[in-house]
């Protein structure tokens, strides 16, 4: 029985045409001494159950502190039609088995699904499914019709705060300066790292 | 679909020291309804009502059309029910469980539950009194699920569960939905994952049902706005304002029926809102909680 489900879990584990390689140390399978045998079963588990967050049709991923779960979903799937994943006219999974393979609420996909259907991006037709929409427009395009949305709330809620135009632009500006640190921030932090990893230990 | 397959009108039960008072609570079939409450709110007492275990005192309860608890009988047939403190045989395996409720249940999916044995890492051949809790609930689940029940009762499923096991039975569930004719009904204090789940979700607190609505539109209706208050300035009535916290200079105020316009409203009457956030599920329970109990104290 224990050969048994570790050949399952071998099998789960193979790449399958175009899925991520999950990297698994070779030797994990082999080791089976009493002592360490139950420490690999639960990495084993860890590494099986990410995977199964990546399999289903969908091959979508959320995330417990991504914000709220229609959200992810909305912009996860954007970001397929955006970059080609998923082209005009392709079936896309039900609501049903959407949730089924997220393990989140019918609801929840439900909502993501209008939102999307509103944007123009996806057409629900009853009884056959859901599908890319066929004059769906393409990635940039996509991105740009977010950005006019954004830019237009931020416009919105600006006025409604009751700033001038040259309070709203600097504030921008503002925001731009932020993005541009964190990412500088990031890249400076990328050469920290493997400098203080050549240290001895 | 969208049958009713859960009706409770005006539930009551009266015990000495605790009273379920005039449930009212409905489910439609392919729904799932989280049901939360804190340690003695009446969850259990309200299961017990649904799977006629517990007669109610007044009320009426309907379980997929049958009166209850006059045709539990006939009701159990379609109902899967597993239980936190659930008690299955410990001296046979769990091999001899699945052949004994094969025995008195038509639709039991052997190759479902073989597929179920694997996916929750069960051996048929172990005796109950040797499995571990966690192993107990994915025991008892598969006994449940393989008899592919329209309706599952779930009192606290995952509770004591480790993170990979509650995935697992989560999951499991989930795939069960994919089939629009059935119903889950499950109750926990695990607010992160009856928000993940559920599509709706009700609040109960000492007894009464303190809130029943679709998650989604709970989760948009009830807000935190930070606001800042110029110096001897009122602050605007809101509607919906369960609690005030914060400072008079810059209140914190949380709001079960948000509107947009509120932003618009703070700004005529020169307040500003410096943030509106939106709650987690627990935050929105126990923001709830609190402010009936202030209004009603025990």
């Amino acid at each position: 029985m224990k050969g048994q489900s570790h050949d399952l879990k071998t099998n789960n584990l193979t790449p399958k045409k175009g899925e991520a390689t999950v990297r698994t140390s070779p030797q994990c399978p082999k080791t089976d001494t009493r002592n360490h045998g139950r420490l690999d079963t639960i990495d084993y588990l860890c590494i099986l159950s990410i995977f199964i967050m990546h399999t289903g049709s969908s091959r979508i991923v959320l995330s417990q502190t991504g914000g709220p779960l229609y959200q992810q979903i909305v912009n996860q799937l954007k970001a397929k039609i955006a970059v080609g994943e998923w082209v005009a006219g392709e079936e896309i999974p039900s609501i049903r088995q959407l949730a089924a393979d997220l393990s989140v609420s019918v609801i929840t996909v439900k909502r993501a699904y209008l939102e999307l259907e509103h944007a123009g991006l996806i057409v629900t037709q009853h009884g056959k499914g859901s599908f890319v929409a066929a004059d769906v427009a393409s990635g940039p395009e996509i991105f740009e019709q977010e950005l006019v949305a954004h830019l237009e709330e931020a416009a919105r809620l600006g006025t409604t705060m009751g700033m001038s135009q040259r309070e709203i632009v600097s504030r921008l500006r503002q925001a731009l300066d932020e993005t541009l640190d964190e990412t500088r921030d990031e890249t400076e932090g990328a050469h920290v790292v493997p400098k203080s990893s050549k240290e001895p230990v | 679909m969208n049958d009713l397959c859960i009706r409770m009108e005006g539930v009551s039960k009266r015990y000495p020291h605790f009273l379920l008072d005039s449930i009212c609570l409905e489910l439609r079939e392919g729904e799932v309804l989280g049901f939360i409450g804190a340690n003695g709110a009446g969850k259990s007492t309200t299961i017990r009502i649904l799977m006629g275990l517990v007669r109610q005192d007044t009320g009426s309860v309907q379980v997929l059309g049958h009166p209850m608890p006059a045709e539990q009988t006939a009701a159990k047939l379609d109902i899967g029910f597993v239980s936190e403190d659930l008690r299955l045989y410990g001296a046979p395996t769990l091999a001899w469980h699945m052949k004994f409720v094969a025995s008195m249940y038509p639709r039991w999916d052997q190759a479902y539950a073989d597929k179920l044995l694997q996916r929750f890492d069960l051996k048929p051949q172990q005796k109950i009194k040797g499995l571990s809790h966690g192993q107990r609930v994915k025991a008892a689940l598969l006994l449940a699920l393989a008899r592919q029940p329209r309706l599952l009762i779930l009192d606290e499923p995952t509770t004591g569960l480790d993170p990979v096991a509650r995935r697992e039975v989560l999951g499991e569930l989930m795939s069960v939905l994919t089939d629009e004719g059935r119903t889950i009904f499950f109750s926990s204090h695990n607010t992160l994952e009856v928000e993940q789940i559920s599509d709706h979700i009700a609040f109960i607190d000492r007894g009464r049902l303190i809130a029943h609505d679709e998650k989604e539109s709970l989760l948009e209706r009830w807000r935190r706005v930070r606001l800042v208050v110029p110096p001897s300035t009122a602050l605007p009535l809101l509607p919906g304002i369960v609690e005030v916290a914060g400072t008079e200079r810059l209140p914190v105020l949380t709001t079960s029926q948000f509107d947009p316009d509120v932003v618009s409203l703070c700004q005529n009457r020169g307040v500003t809102v410096q943030a509106v956030d939106s709650m987690t599920l627990e935050e929105i329970f126990v923001a709830n909680v609190q402010s009936r109990r202030e209004l009603q104290p025990a």
